[in-house]
């Protein structure tokens, strides 16, 4: 550490100060990002439906529910493409049951954007009829919306 | 929400239109940029479940945070460690609720901030005002004409830092070491900028005193 020596001892040590590396960080910057890995999300679990709409499986009629923490991760990778981008996913859950999905969306300058919103829409629909299976109260149509929150030229991604 | 009508709808530069089958787009964003994401694209992502996305905050935040964290534990670097911990996992708890109304270093900074008082607050008493702190002698450990030495300059200073009230301190540590402006640093600490700008003289002054003898 070299203290560039000028008159006033505060500054001279304040300089210092500024300029010294974080010792000690690279073993603390480990530690902090396993135990962050440890911590789970809050998140609603949402009831799944089997082929014919019913909740209940087998003979002592089993739920099976699935986490919003998994069903966000995965509309995300549905949604996004090289000219879109999830900004935000909403799910909503009522009763256990996923009642809407409401979908913001960072496009690319240029790109039509009725076309990215349907096609947003129907990669979400398929997403939720993958894993939550068929809830016949849920109506894709009626219940996800899709809003274009922003258009940026170049990578929505990184913007 | 709306039942019963498919809908969609486009939003610039604050200006909301819901559309049901007509968009015009008259209107563009920002330039590209080549550079990492912006903060605002992470807090997204880590939004989204990309806990990579997380990673990249801690690498990005994490030094400057640690080094704020040290100097407000008195250098202590297992009670630093412990701080940025903490902060980082209010961050991924409370990450959802963050609105950006402040950007996401002065929100980091305040949780480090918060988390230290904390752990002063159950490891050692400080001073809580100036008047208290008129009292204490500045510590003269080392003959200043014999042990002019960088590291022990450093030292000093982390121990005049020390004596500061828990506010003053982070007020001048932010502002003289981070390099925040005024406005972030009333973010940060919950303060008006003219409190940070009195604060900030008082530390300088207080500071100034107990280094003087380096002289």
């Amino acid at each position: 550490m070299a203290v560039e020596r000028t008159t006033d001892p505060l500054e001279r040590a304040t300089t210092a100060l500024r300029d010294e590396p974080e010792a000690g960080w690279v073993e603390v910057s480990q530690s902090v990002m396993s135990r962050v890995r440890t911590l789970v999300t809050p998140a609603s679990a949402v009831v799944t439906f089997d082929a014919t709409g019913s909740s209940q499986r087998g003979e002592r009629g089993s739920v099976v529910r699935v986490s919003g923490r998994v069903l966000t991760p995965l509309l995300r990778a549905a949604v996004d493409t090289p000219d879109r981008a999830a900004d935000s996913i909403d799910i909503e859950v009522a009763d256990e049951r996923c009642s809407s999905i409401h979908l913001s969306l960072v496009c690319r300058y240029g790109v039509d954007l009725n076309a990215e919103g349907r096609d947003a829409r129907a990669a979400v629909a398929a997403v939720v009829r993958e894993v939550l299976g068929a809830d016949l109260a849920f109506d894709a149509e009626r219940d996800i919306t899709v809003e274009v929150v922003d258009v940026v030229e170049g990578d929505p991604h990184a913007q | 929400m709306r039942r019963g009508v498919a809908t969609w709808s486009f939003r610039v530069a604050g200006r909301a239109s819901r559309l049901h089958d007509v968009c015009v787009l008259d209107d563009a964003a920002d330039d590209v940029s080549d550079t990492a994401p912006p903060d605002h694209v992470l807090v997204r992502r880590v939004r989204l479940g990309e806990r990579s996305a997380f990673d990249a905050i801690i690498e990005r935040h994490g030094p400057g945070m640690y080094r704020f964290a040290l100097r407000m534990v008195g250098g202590d670097r297992t009670d630093a460690g412990e701080v940025v911990q903490e902060a980082f996992i209010s961050a991924w708890k409370n990450i959802t609720t963050f609105e950006a109304r402040s950007t996401l270093r002065t929100w980091l900074f305040s949780l480090v901030s918060r988390r230290a008082a904390d752990l002063q607050r159950k490891r050692r008493p400080t001073p809580v005002s100036d008047d208290l702190l008129t009292v204490i002698a500045p510590a003269a450990r080392h003959d200043p004409l014999q042990e002019v030495m960088d590291k022990e300059l450093v030292a000093a200073l982390q121990a005049a830092l020390a004596e500061l009230p828990h506010q003053q301190r982070a007020v001048w540590l932010l502002r003289e070491v981070e390099q925040m402006s005024y406005d972030d640093i009333a973010t940060t600490l919950v303060m008006t900028p003219d409190s940070v700008r009195g604060q900030l003289h008082r530390g300088r002054k207080n500071l100034a005193e107990r280094m003087a003898q380096w002289r």
